[in-house]
């Protein structure tokens, strides 16, 4: 097993050296100028001034030179300085992520805490009406447009129902986020302060709820197939000839055979997540990933993007071995090659 | 493993999710009222607070709370700076190249340490040796000295009647200097690659302003402290927190919510929402903001754009009343390169339009049966106006002259280099002033700096460029009105450019706070808002 | 024709409902020009902002145009963007995977890494980029997202091609003298095209979501055209007007739940081991 791991982490590194130089080539393919939109109106009249912009910036060396140069510091665990900020990218990827974090692991909960209850109740109740509204919910949740279902939740709830505030992490009045993990939730545990770990909630539900309809349609789905396809089994039906009552034979038999591919779908949800959520924080007007990977490509700010590219890939490859990993705890029957 | 069991897992979440739910629910208000904070919501492009390299439009309105200059616009009147650190004895010799400063007694920084005119002759140099966004506003500057402790002489290259205006801008803020040598800041010739002080400046501030800079998270929450040392009278307010907040309507929540008292980036379109409600008011400032279209004189690149009765017809077709609509109250029609507010502005009659008119010139130019043109509208906004709308109306109107329209809206950073260069046939723009004098938009004028980048070349233009330089010298404000009235009526009918609007600012402000006054400059006044007892 | 009628003949009501739904936008792209009331882009500025009313069923927008009008217009662009997008990945990612899967060996295995670094690439943020840095347009866009979509098929193509490769009708025309290319073309291909149609029904869906996604974020079309994801961000700065990003949003919402229904249900008929579940 732990060669299978070596194996996967030796190839997860040959695919964030990909992600560089696929990103790194788009930069540069480019007939744009990231450094214009850096300067004043009249700075850019001056040459000396733009001139010197480009040396600091390293804009003026020969491509595959800025490539080696970029590689190098990455091993050194420099992402290179964000056009856009200012700051080095790693310390903004660093700022942004634990906002990410904290929203996707809520998102998730809902999605995989909805996503099996409504699955469940869909196959035991199989085309019966309440399957047949279920299956609608997790279809519109593979289909409804992320912006638009965050901009009318935001509207309803939030605007005309006055449930949920407006947007944002916190009450910029009462608390100040700065200055703990990163985690505002945590961070209220840690100190003790539950009335921020309540306003920080306030602010995360709406949010999480559409971030996580999306997998929750997935995992509904996958679940419900599972279900019914392990239902259908000999040993199932054994224990239903052994007169077992349903409900034994679904929660006791089905449902822990039947859970176990849902872990993959969950994971490809969670990654599917990190797509939507560039929407979702922009619109709910959350500090993270999201934000910054649309402003930093709209600026076409490379270092950043490149940074939250492969930080995402980084993810989603860390990610897939867990699945894996757990995949093998649980399933005796899958082996590592 | 055999027992592993996802039924117990997913109870627990399940209780997890309820518990976080109720805890939510219970938690309601968090009016946890820390002292005198005044909050702020704003989308801002805040990328340094360094006033030697910010420029970015929001920049000015913390460095206006951070630090002192020499001259400040106060409240909201924009066009007469008043003595800052300097005192009403500062002086101008005759040849108007001169200025001798006296400055204020008892000034400190928030460190403690006293303003000299070392300070002052220090920051001066740091901007003039940084040759960074602020070099427009030094570049006038032969050489600046002190020839005591309290006294600033700054000798000019040539009079500048904009000089005034420039003082009282971020470029000119007053560091304090042993604070910044300490922290790698240096006034050195070679302060363009050896000077360190903005990493520190973004960090806290080093002025005597009447705030202090206390934390800065980019892109997220900035925060300033009442400076205990400030020399001059101050308000109640002890805290200010600035919120980025990118959604208009997300600050209009916000502010209707309590959670923040300034909503500061909105549009004349999501403003309603506020109409009627009796804890907030909506306020309307004017900025210097315009946009324009330009229209490429070189018949290689603009092709029938370079013609001049085309240009006059394009601005004969445009419906301005409709654009006025669409921008919202507070919209003005600048009739050429002068916006209102500035010396002499003219504004353009708000039935200007004349299709009839525009379809003879067209038809003059040999252009009847009109011809097909790419415009190019930034996907951009001025003060919360989409570029692509404005794009859109103007499609729209010139499709009445024969002229087809087809709009493309790349992203504003791809098209800057293509705008510079002059290579792009007709393009929508604004132009933000880097300092509020009308000297800043003869960048217009032929063969300068906008000029050409619409390949508008000063051969044939003498009269323009002449009055120009008369404006930019006149100290009296008489035949300034007349020399600047006298440009724009040549220019606004015999040009590359069509003058569209000139943007109003549009904010709300919680009923709470007393005195927000507002300029195109510092934005909002921090350091004069205070709260309702 | 009597695969359809036999799918037809399902019991599945979600999948009758996908393919009415989808017929009825299909119609609707087609006669756009027949049954909107108004022009698209005509502009009224005397009738801004005007909520939903018998002149106007979806109301106008900042324009004073006509919602509804620009909605029906809109499936045109939407509708054909996504068809675009997902034919020209199928035909890389057919092509790909079957070359893959076939040929086998080292190149397999380079042609799998690449397909791994592109599918590791967040997709939304390539696309933005890709669309961001070539200038908004649908061909951009459309290209930028075909390149992110392309190795989902060659993935599947491969695993289809390796498990069919040993069956014994492969092994017979092998055996009979024919041609590499011909085995895979004539042999393979066909009968690894039932799960590949399967993933684009449901893809069709989501490439129609992340196309007005794009369009959503000023990455897509250029006004004036209507598309759907523009317009829904043309309500964003008029939260109170809420019909202008209502009507459009719902109607990304239809479509993609279409092309999703069926789908399903072409899954479900093709996988023979829910068959008798349905």
């Amino acid at each position: 097993m732990w060669r299978y791991i070596l194996r996967r982490l030796g190839m997860m590194i040959l695919l964030l050296f990909g992600v560089s130089l696929i990103v790194f080539m788009i930069s540069h393919l480019v007939p744009s100028d990231p450094v214009a939109t850096n300067l004043s109106q009249s700075a850019q009249s001056d040459p000396e001034v733009v001139a010197a912009y480009k040396q600091k910036w390293g804009l003026d060396k020969p491509l595959y030179e800025q490539y080696f140069i970029y590689l190098g510091n990455l091993v050194k665990g420099d992402l290179g300085t964000s056009i856009r900020t200012g700051n080095p990218v790693m310390q903004d990827l660093l700022q942004y992520f634990p906002a990410t974090v904290e929203l996707s692991i809520f998102a998730m909960i809902v999605a995989v805490v909805l996503g099996i209850l409504f699955g469940v109740i869909s196959a035991v109740f199989r085309n019966k009406p309440a399957d047949q509204a279920l299956r609608a919910i997790s279809v519109s949740g593979v289909s409804i447009p992320s912006f638009w279902f965050a901009l009318l939740t935001l509207y309803v709830f939030s605007s005309v129902l006055g449930w949920f505030p407006g947007g944002g992490r916190l009450d910029p009045r009462a608390f100040s986020g700065t200055g703990g993990t990163g985690f505002y939730i945590l961070d209220g545990l840690l100190s003790g302060n539950f009335a921020m770990v309540g306003d920080a909630l306030a602010h995360l539900i709406l949010p999480a709820l559409v971030l996580g309809f999306f997998t929750m349609g997935l995992i509904t789905r996958q679940t419900r197939s599972n279900l019914l396809e392990t239902m259908s089994m000999d040993y199932i039906r054994t224990a239903r000839a052994k007169g077992m009552s349903e409900r034994r034979v679904v929660t006791g038999h089905a449902l822990n055979n039947a859970l176990i591919p849902v872990i993959t779908v969950a994971g490809m949800g969670f990654c599917n997540l990190l797509g939507g959520m560039v929407f979702v924080e922009k619109i709910f007007a959350w500090p993270g990933i999201g934000q910054y990977a649309y402003l930093s490509a709209t600026t076409l700010d490379f270092p950043a993007i490149c940074g939250v590219s492969m930080l995402i890939a980084f993810t989603y490859v860390v990610i897939n071995l867990v699945i894996d990993i757990l995949y093998g705890i649980i399933d005796p029957r899958v082996r590592y090659q | 493993m055999k027992k592993f069991s996802l039924r117990r897992l997913i109870c627990a979440a399940l209780a997890g999710t309820l518990l976080a739910a109720s805890l939510a629910g219970c938690s309601g208000q968090g009016t946890g009222s820390t002292g005198k904070t005044v909050v702020i919501g704003a989308a801002t492009d805040l990328k340094t607070l360094d006033p030697g390299h910010a420029y970015e439009v929001y920049a000015n309105m913390i460095t206006y709370a951070t630090y002192d200059m020499l001259f400040r616009i106060e409240g909201s009147d924009i066009e007469n700076p008043k003595p800052s650190l300097t005192t009403d004895a500062w002086s101008l010799d005759d040849s108007r190249t001169v200025y001798t400063f006296p400055l204020r007694e008892g000034v400190k920084f928030a460190s403690g340490n006293e303003l000299t005119s070392a300070d002052v002759v220090w920051s001066i140099k740091r901007v003039m040796n940084l040759k960074s966004n602020t070099a427009a506003h030094v570049a006038g500057i032969k050489s600046v000295e002190a020839p005591d402790a309290k006294t600033v002489k700054i000798t000019l290259k040539e009079p500048d009647a904009s000089f005034l205006t420039k003082l009282a801008s971020n470029a000119f803020c007053v560091l304090d200097s042993k604070l910044m040598k300490e922290n790698g800041g240096t006034d050195a010739e070679d302060a363009a690659s050896t000077d360190k002080g903005q990493a520190y400046l973004d960090k806290q501030s080093a002025g005597s302003g009447p705030f202090k800079l206390t934390s800065w998270v980019k892109g997220s929450e900035l925060v300033l402290e009442k400076n205990p040392n400030y020399w001059g009278t101050s308000t109640n307010v002890e805290k200010i927190i600035l919120k980025e907040i990118p959604d208009s309507n997300t600050q209009i929540q916000m502010l209707d919510k309590g959670e923040i008292d300034i909503a500061l980036t909105l549009n004349a379109d999501n403003i309603a929402q506020l109409k009627g409600k009796n804890n907030v008011e909506i306020k309307t400032a004017s900025t210097a903001v315009c946009t324009f279209l330009l229209m490429n004189n070189d018949s290689k690149i603009g092709g029938p754009m370079a013609n001049a009765d085309v240009q006059q017809a394009v601005r004969l077709a445009i419906d301005y009343q409709g654009l006025k609509t669409m921008c919202g109250e507070g919209a003005t029609l600048p009739w050429s390169i002068v916006p209102q507010g500035f010396v002499g502005a003219k504004n353009r009659p708000d039935n200007y339009q004349n299709v009839e008119k525009a379809k003879e010139l067209m038809k003059k130019a040999g252009y009847e049966k009109g011809f097909e043109i790419t415009l190019t509208a930034a996907n951009f906004d001025t003060e919360g106006m989409k570029w692509g709308d404005i794009g859109q109306k103007i499609q729209n109107d010139l499709k009445q002259i024969g002229i087809t329209v087809k709009l493309e809206t790349p992203e504003f950073s791809n098209i800057l280099d293509q705008y510079r260069n002059g290579e792009i046939p007709f393009l929508l723009m604004h132009w933000s002033p880097d300092y509020y004098d009308i000297n800043n938009q003869l960048a217009f004028l032929p063969g300068d700096t906008v000029g050409e980048r619409a390949k508008w070349s000063a051969e044939g233009h003498d009269d323009l460029i002449e009055l120009g330089n008369k404006i930019i010298g006149e100290a009296d404000k008489e035949k300034r009105t007349q020399y600047s009235q006298e440009l724009q009526d040549k220019m606004a009918e015999n040009s590359p450019y069509a003058f569209l609007l000139q943007h109003p600012k549009t904010f709300a402000v919680s009923k709470t706070l007393n005195n927000v006054a507002y300029n195109d400059l510092s934005k909002i006044q921090l350091a004069e808002i205070s709260i309702a007892e | 024709m009597g695969f359809i009628k036999r799918i037809l003949k399902q019991k599945n009501f979600m999948f009758k409902l996908g393919i009415v739904i989808c017929l009825f936008w299909a119609v609707v792209a087609i006669l756009a020009p027949l049954i909107a009331p108004q022009d698209p882009v005509a502009q009224d500025l005397s009738r801004r902002f005007m909520p939903p009313s018998g002149q106007n069923w979806f109301g106008t927008d900042s324009l004073g145009r006509d919602v509804f009008s620009r909605v029906l217009y809109g499936s045109r662009i939407s509708i054909t963007a996504g068809l675009i997008t997902v034919a020209v990945s199928f035909a890389i990612g057919i092509l790909y995977g079957a070359v893959a899967g076939y040929v086998g060996g080292v190149v397999d295995d380079i042609m799998m890494r690449i397909s791994e670094m592109i599918q590791a690439f967040p997709p939304l943020i390539l696309a933005m980029v890709i669309a961001a840095a070539m200038g908004p347009s649908i061909v951009n866009s459309v290209f930028a997202m075909a390149i992110i979509w392309w190795p989902n098929y060659a993935r599947l193509t491969r695993s289809i091609v390796i498990s069919v490769k040993g069956n014994d009708y492969v092994t017979a025309s092998k055996l009979m003298g024919a041609s590499r290319l011909r085995i895979l073309f004539k042999e393979i291909l066909p009968n690894s095209i039932g799960p590949l149609v399967v993933m684009s029904t449901l893809d069709l869906g989501n490439a129609i979501l992340m196309f007005s996604g794009l369009s959503f974020l000023g990455l897509g079309v250029q006004p004036p055209t209507p598309e759907w994801g523009a317009m829904v961000s043309d309500g964003v700065s008029t939260f109170q007007n809420w019909w202008i990003s209502t009507f459009p949003g719902l109607a990304i919402f239809t479509v993609a739940m279409g092309a999703n229904f069926i789908g399903d249900g072409l899954r479900d008929y093709l996988d023979p081991k829910l068959r008798n579940q349905l």
